[in-house]
């Protein structure tokens, strides 16, 4: 009895500590289209960016910070990811654009695994891929005249063999 | 050959305006403005082909494919003349203040080429690495050696696939922070009056060993595996033609975690101490006498969870009803849950407590909980 007391005590005391960082630790993220988003502590965490900025500055408590390269809708797709421990399913089911878009933020934000998730989704997508191909998924402007085009390819010709056309 | 270079540059001239119409659209090239370590980070995970062909995309990335820290030469679907170019235009072209992580060779034809690409690693400090070998013939391949004496390798892994005498392991490797090691097909060898082969005892943190398919040059040499730092061993065999032969295995492992052995070869297994560490032990034998099983459990008796393959409980069942070669089981002194996989033969409950049953008899103590998947 006297173990599953200590028991009963300690969960109620992590219980109080949650309540406690909950109340006091969340942060105001506002996105470029001006919404405000309001985050768990422990989900800035990941943002190094973020906590960078927080540790600098030392502040306790309801902390604003603006993200204008972060759009309303990104961001929340940033916190699906997140609170699906980053589930390569739900990776699968970004739009190409959206995909671009999160590994940018994650860059910009610092996000390790996030950029990691984000990068390997993205190569998957360009492996093996003709150029034109990679040019138009990421809307590469390309700034070689033909001539130089044509000898670079030329130089890497082997590089070339058996790539898929689309 | 003209009229194909005219279609290329009439087909970049159409690209170029559909570019512009894009631009209109106030499209940005932002992917583009990202760090060369996102871009690098992005390429790490494409092969090393489909990353030159990245310099074409604009002058941006033209020459960030020099700055790669994992390289895979694939030769596969490619011509001999073709990977040459592009083994030699990678390993002349790359900048070597980025050093080199992962190297991953792949179905050379060549041992020259397979030799120039090893050199370069080995000069470069590689880390891990990983070659798929599919020579038939022997090959003159001399950076051998100089592979299994390699100061910067923390992983290893080689996969031969045909003719074991390709690869032969030397006495000693010399891998002083080679930390997994992964061999398949090799031969292992010693001289010729050693009771045993003792390859791994140089590796000094070294903490897990894969081995499938790997032969001895001389069969009454025992397979010592002597590393205190080892917590994973994974044994497969599955020789099924000409070099199905069993060997002794002998560990001197004190800190092993977790034990696998696979495939149709009787090993014996022994082991000087009692493993204390134990804890996942795996057993999927088939085609193996009930007596070997028996044998191998001895030696891992302080596993805490052991997994038995259908096979491997079907033949400990069919030698139960014959008491002359009947062995007495150890008595596992930590063993917490039995598992069955019972994926390839349908097994009864009857069955398996049966086989529990016997398994257990000296062991008096153990508290087992049975699972089947």
């Amino acid at each position: 009895m006297g173990e599953r007391g200590e028991e009963w005590e300690a969960v109620m005391l992590r219980k109080a500590e949650e309540e406690e960082s909950k109340a006091v630790k969340k942060v105001k993220l506002v996105t470029s289209d001006g919404v405000t988003m309001e985050v768990e502590i422990s989900t800035v965490k990941e943002m190094e960016t973020i906590q960078a900025f927080m540790n600098a500055t030392d502040t306790d408590n309801s902390i604003i910070f603006p993200l204008p390269k972060v759009s309303s809708h990104i961001l929340s797709r940033i916190m699906e990811l997140m609170s699906g421990e980053y589930d390569q399913e739900l990776v699968k089911r970004l739009s190409h654009e959206e995909l671009k878009e999160i590994c940018m933020v994650a860059n910009y934000l610092n996000m390790k695994t996030l950029l990691h998730l984000t990068a390997s989704a993205i190569a998957n997508l360009i492996q093996n891929k003709s150029v034109e191909f990679v040019r138009h998924f990421f809307n590469i402007i390309n700034d070689f005249t033909p001539e130089e085009e044509v000898q670079l390819r030329k130089t890497h010709e082997w590089a070339f063999e058996g790539v898929d056309e689309d | 050959m003209a009229p194909k270079r005219k279609q290329i540059e009439r087909e970049l001239v159409m690209e170029r305006k559909r570019q512009k119409r894009r631009c209109r659209k106030d499209e940005k090239d932002r992917i583009s403005e990202l760090p060369d370590c996102v871009l690098l980070h992005i390429m790490s995970f494409v092969s090393t082909r489909t990353a030159i062909q990245t310099s074409v995309l604009s002058k941006r990335w033209k020459n960030l494919c020099k700055c790669l820290t994992s390289l895979t030469f694939c030769a596969r679907y490619t011509g001999d003349i073709c990977f040459r170019k592009f083994v030699s235009w990678v390993l002349s072209s790359r900048d070597h203040s980025y050093s080199l992580l992962n190297l991953v060779v792949i179905s050379p034809n060549e041992s020259d080429i397979l030799d120039l690409i090893m050199k370069y690693a080995m000069v470069h400090d590689v880390q891990n690495l990983t070659m798929r070998i599919d020579l038939t013939c022997k090959p003159a391949f001399s950076s051998l050696p100089f592979i299994f004496c390699c100061d910067s390798l923390t992983s290893l892994k080689i996969c031969n696939v045909y003719d074991p005498n390709v690869m032969v392991i030397p006495n000693s490797l010399h891998l002083p922070f080679l930390k997994s090691l992964h061999l398949e097909r090799v031969k292992f060898t010693a001289t010729t009056d050693a009771e045993c082969v003792e390859p791994f005892s140089n590796c000094r943190v070294l903490e897990s060993l894969y081995l499938r398919n790997c032969s001895m040059q001389n069969d009454s040499q025992a397979l010592r595996i002597s590393n205190s730092t080892l917590f994973s061993i994974k044994i497969y065999s599955y020789n099924i033609f000409a070099e199905r032969k069993a060997y002794n295995i002998a560990l001197s492992t004190p800190n092993l975690r977790s034990f696998t052995i696979k495939g149709v070869n009787s090993h014996q297994l022994s082991s000087v101490c009692n493993l204390p560490l134990l804890g996942a032990v795996s057993i999927g034998l088939f085609m193996v006498k009930s007596s070997i099983i028996i044998k191998l459990m001895r030696a891992l008796a302080n596993a805490r969870i052991l997994t038995l393959g259908s096979f491997t409980l079907q033949s400990i069942l069919d030698d139960l009803s014959n008491s002359s070669t009947r062995l007495q089981p150890p008595c596992f002194v930590r063993l917490e849950s039995f598992r069955v996989k019972s994926k390839l033969i349908d097994l009864f409950d009857g069955q398996i407590s049966k086989v529990v049953k016997y398994l257990l008899q000296n062991s008096p103590r153990a508290r087992v909980d049975v699972t089947r998947n």
